[in-house]
Formats: C-alpha cells, structure tokens, sequence
C-alpha cells in the first residue's frame, strides 16, 4: 500500500508544448482521489506520467518512498483501467486476467485462486471462458477491472474508464467502483472530465485546467468554497451564474451592482470584503441559492429582484428556470411545483449568504474568514 | 386510364432492363476472361498433346500424358526445382523473420527525433517500386567482387533484400490497426516489447502475416530476372530453367507447355489454396476501423 507524491512534474513535449505545468499534489495511501478537468487540462497525461507510459520532462513522482521516475511501467507495482477497456481480444476473460501473474512466473494454483477471487468480486464467473468480443460494454469494463485486481497493486490507476457506457449503466458502475475501492482498501488515482463523477466518487478532488492544479479539495468544499472562478464554475450543475458588476456603498450598506440590478452583501461579509469597495469584482451565485418562492422558515439573506422567465426546464425532481433581468441573464434551481411560466415576469430571491465574490484580475476568491 | 402505363407494365420493363444489362455484361466479361485466359489454356491443352498436335492450336485431340513423361524424365529439372523451393522456404522465412520485428518497430517505435517512423518506413516503400532492370549492372558487378554469382546464398541475399520490404508494408498496415492501448495495458501488465510483439501483437495480425508469407512465396517462385542474370547452372531456379529449355531445345511447343504447366502449378494450387487468406490480408489490412 502506498500513497503517491507529484513534485514539480512537468511535461514538455519536443515541440515545446508545456502540457503539465510544475505541479504538486500528494496523494495519501488508500486514498481515492479524482483528477478532474475539462478535455486539454493533461489530467491523463498526469496519469500516464503516474503509470509510467509517459515520460517525465522535469520532477519527481514518488509511489510509496521510491522515486518511481526511471522505473519502468511494470515494476512500479500499479495497474491501469483505460478508458476503452483495453482487453486482449484474442484471449478469453480468464487469460486476459491472468496474463500478469503468468508473467511474473506466479504459480497455478495462485494465478487460479486470484482471477476466481476478482472474478468473484465483480460477478463475473460466469464469463471466464468468453472472449472480449462476446461482452457488453459494462462486462467489459468489469474484466478491465478485474484484470487490475489480481495484480494487487500498491496503486490502482483509471483513466475515464466510465466514459464509453451508458448513462444508467454509469451510475451503476459509479456506485460498484466506489465500494470496490472501500474493499480493497487500496490508493487510486481516478480521472474523468464529468465533474458529478467526481464529486460522488473522491474522497478529494483535484481540478485542473491546463496543466495547472486549480484547486484541492473533498468535494463539499471545492462546491461550498471554491478558490477560484473556474472552478467554482466547474463544479456544480447547472453551472454558477456569474455576473460582472461593481461593488458599490449605497446608504452605508454594501451591495453589488450588476448594471441590471442590486443586490445588498450581507454585513457579517463586510469585513471581507470592504478592501473592494468600488472597484470591479466577479458577482457568483449558485442556480440553488436563486428561488422563486420564500421557503416557511426563510433563514437565508434573501434579496428581491425581478426577472423575466425565458426557458422553463423540468427535470422531475426540479425546475430549471432561465431567466433575464436588464441584460443579465442566470439559471435559478426551483422547486418542482414551481408556478412560473415562460415569458412571465417573476420575483425571484438570492440567497446572498451563499454568494461568492471574485477579483476581476486574478479570477480568485475573495476569502471570507 | 388509356395513354397512361400501369404499376404492373411499369415495373415489367424495369426487370426487363436489369435481366438486359446483366446479360450483356456477363457476354463482355465472360469474352474477356476467355481473350485472357486464352494463352493459358493453349498452354495447357497443349501440354497434353504430342509435339505433332501441338502445331496446331485445336481443341479437339486425343490426350495424352507422353510429353509430361518425358518433361519430368528430364533429370537435368530437379536441379532447378531444387534451388527454388531453397529459394522460396528460406527467402520467405528470413523476410518474415526481419519484416515483422521491422514493421512492429515502425508502427509503435518511439525515435529520438519526431519523425523517424515514417521516414524509414517510406523507404522501405520506395524499395518495392525499384526495378531489379535499373540496379542489375552494378548488383551485377558487385556479385561478381564478392564472388556471389551463380550462388544460392548470393541470390538469397537480393530476394531478401526486394521482398522484406513487402513484409514491412503489408504488416506496419496491420499492426497500425492494433490500439496502442492494447500494448500499454501490455507493458503495465509486465511485458518487455520483446513479448509485446510476441505474446499481443502478433496473434492479432496472423492473418497479415499468412499474406505476407503466401505473397513472398509466390514472388520468390515466380522472379525470372534476377535470377536469370544471376545465376549459371548450380543456383538457376526453375524460371530460369524455362528460358533455357527454350533456347536449348528451340520451340518444342508441348514439351514447353508441359513444362510451364509443372512450374507453374505449385504456385497455382498454393494460391487456390490459400486465397482466401490472401484477399482477407490484402484488403483487411487496408481498412482502418
């Protein structure tokens, strides 16, 4: 068992295309922890550099104590789920399982013992003489897992291994992973471009965005106090809105001014953020915290605007509500038995507790302690 | 409704021009295969005959088996026949030995500088387009220095040298369909590229390789050139013995005959046999999923 350590890792390519950027992080052992990013952000190629199937341009990638950065693929002790399964078509599940431990020379009875015990794990005894072909998409993705149990790795590596099933067969496989790993008790490094994913999966996450870690974090805070504005608008669906505006002193009290409307800062945040008074800041609020009816027990900050509903979208358990004021436009997440209605004009609430505030320049958070 | 055809009329001469064309197609292509096939089959009946029938290319004669007693009697033939079957055995083993490690290097080799794979691989291409005609005075004069003419080993070396890059072409088409992830899954798993190539790669371009093989084959057993210019009396493999009963025995039409059909039948029974292999190798490797 062993956690994994990235310091200073960089990636250029003979091109000079720098794709990973002088990155840290340390990965502690059994953890589960999700590298999550939109296409580009070289969350894979951290991975590959993990693996060992790429090379490393600058830095050092520990797994355990050992600087793992010229040992080959195979003597690192991981093992690695693509993305699209990877399996050796002209073996059968069996073979395919057991072809690592073969190998490295591991006894019959042994290899025999691990591919039935993974085999067991993950309900796929009775496929153990079938060939890759003859598999579902989610069977296979099961074998690719199975393949890397056997090994008993110190460190398990996914690279988006969900992404080519369906979306029920996803949720399933989702929940199937996560207990897997509680079992094995084993670190793994999971990669995925789809943000629900990580955040129901990873004990932490990690956000990148070309090359650069933008944020660390368990996924309620990354959601709850995000450190900057890419990923506070990352994470979360729908996405926070966002609003360009002024921080402006109005009768003594603070507010933010979109150009469209005003709303007032709670005074516990004055503290925090009176250094920006008058200057321009990046307005975010989550689509939850927008309403459009006061709860009974209304313990938010709720500050009143009026707005024109645009597109109504019921999700079932939800209403999705576009909407625009002035020239802002936002998504608020309302309650199912919701009465607006498209082209109607509406009060809505912002919880302003829940507001997130972001320099103009840096794109970062301004903290609130 | 007069003036105006019915759905049953409209749809009768529909079928009536299909049934048309596809008649008059199979006239032409029938009549071109016969034009084609036409030298052949004079050969071949003409096999059958006696020198005395032969002159005239008639189809109807009484067969019989006296010229092929007396083309096979020929001792002077297992000679030859001998030096080619060496030819083909060990020129298609040793192409496929070099070609397939080559073309594997090729398809997932990682160079120093970017663009290395393709280079060597198109010159290998290049060499299947030369023309033996265009090089054979100096491979000639160079034979001569190392002493090389008219020696097995010598013309092994050139059908080595003009056939590998066959191998190359055919196989780097195949192993540039197996996913690369395959191989790192591969290389996790433990394998050095040596048992990449051997234990992963290679199981799934088996039908590549077959085609290869049988293509090699045949080239070796059919090249007359080379052979030809390269060759006196110990190394001269089969088409060589061809040219030369011509000129040593003048046109003694059945007896070549005979002869052309015993050379040419190996060569026409692998391939029967095996074309099945061929086409899929051919053209499976062509198609990129």
């Amino acid at each position: 068992m062993a956690g994994v350590k990235l310091i200073d890792l960089v990636k250029r390519y003979p091109n000079g295309f720098q794709a990973v950027n002088s990155i840290n992080l340390e990965i502690y052992d059994k953890e589960f922890v999700v590298l999550v990013g939109p296409s580009g952000c070289a969350k894979s190629t951290a991975l590959r550099m993990v693996a060992g199937l790429e090379e490393i341009t600058d830095g050092q990638i520990l797994i355990g104590d050992r600087v793992v950065n010229d040992v080959a693929a195979k003597d690192r002790n991981i093992a690695m789920v693509f993305q699209n399964y990877a399996l050796y078509p002209h073996m059968d599940v069996y073979k395919n399982m057991a072809f690592a431990l073969k190998l490295m020379k591991f006894p019959k009875e042994e290899v025999d013992r691990r591919v039935r015990k993974a085999a067991d794990i993950l309900g796929i005894e009775q496929l153990l003489d079938r060939k890759p072909k003859r598999l579902s998409g989610g069977q296979r993705q099961r074998v690719a897992v199975g393949r890397a149990i056997v090994r008993e790795p110190e460190v398990f590596l996914f690279d988006e291994p969900l992404s080519n099933l369906d979306a029920k067969l996803r949720v399933t496989m989702r929940a199937e992973l996560t207990t897997l790993q509680h079992q094995l008790e084993t670190t793994m490094i999971y990669v995925t471009h789809d943000q629900v994913e990580a955040m129901t999966m990873g004990d932490r996450i990690v956000i990148m965005k070309d090359g650069h870690i933008m944020q660390v974090g368990s996924p309620l805070e990354v959601y709850n106090f995000p450190d900057n504005k890419f990923v506070a608008g990352f994470i979360g669906s729908p996405a926070m809105n966002f609003f360009s505006a002024k921080l402006v002193q109005v009768e003594g009290e603070l507010a933010i001014d979109t150009g469209s409307f005003q709303v007032k800062v709670p005074p516990d945040y004055y503290d925090a953020y009176g250094s920006y008074k008058n200057k321009e800041v990046t307005f975010g609020i989550r689509p939850e915290d927008i309403i459009d009816a006061l709860p009974v027990d209304s313990r938010g900050q709720w500050e009143k605007l009026v707005a024109t509903v645009k597109l109504v979208e019921p999700l079932g358990a939800e209403i999705i509500l576009e909407m625009k004021s002035g020239q802002q436009r936002f998504t608020a997440r309302v309650d199912p038995q919701s009465k607006s209605r498209k082209n109607e004009e509406v009060e809505v609430f912002f919880d302003m507790r829940k507001m997130h505030l972001f320099d103009s320049e840096t794109q970062k958070v301004i903290t609130r302690n | 409704m007069s003036g105006t055809r019915t759905t049953q009329e409209i749809q009768r001469t529909i079928l009536l021009k299909k049934v048309f064309k596809k008649t008059v197609l199979t006239i032409i292509i029938f009549t071109v295969a016969i034009i084609y096939f036409s030298p052949v089959l004079y050969m071949h009946l003409s096999a059958f005959k006696t020198e005395y029938d032969a002159v005239s290319p008639s189809l109807f004669f009484s067969p019989t088996l006296e010229t092929f007693q007396k083309v096979l009697g020929d001792e002077n033939m297992y000679g030859y026949l001998k030096n080619s079957l060496f030819q083909v055995c060990a020129g298609t083993i040793i192409c496929l030995l070099l070609g397939i490690p080559a073309a594997f290097a090729l398809a997932f080799g990682k160079f120093k500088s970017q663009g290395t794979n393709k280079k060597v691989y198109l010159w290998f291409l290049t060499t299947i387009l030369l023309p033996p005609v265009a090089v054979i005075i100096p491979l000639y004069t160079w034979f001569q220095t190392f002493n090389l003419i008219d020696k097995p080993l010598g013309l092994l070396i050139i059908y080595v040298g003009f056939h590998v890059p066959i191998v190359v072409w055919m196989l780097h088409s195949f192993f540039s369909d197996v996913p690369v992830e395959i191989l790192e899954a591969a290389e996790i798993d433990g394998c050095t590229r040596f048992q990449q190539l051997m234990l992963v790669a290679l199981p799934l371009v088996r039908t590549g390789i077959i085609a290869a093989g049988l293509l090699v084959a045949v080239f070796i057993w059919n090249e007359f050139f080379l052979a030809f210019n390269l060759t006196g009396n110990e190394a001269a493999t089969l088409p060589v013995y061809m040219a030369r009963f011509r000129e040593q025995q003048g046109m003694f039409v059945a007896q070549l005959s005979a002869a052309s059909t015993v050379v040419i039948l190996p060569a026409v029974i692998f391939g029967w046999f095996s074309q099945k292999s061929l086409v899929k190798g051919l053209t499976a490797g062509g198609v990129k999923g």
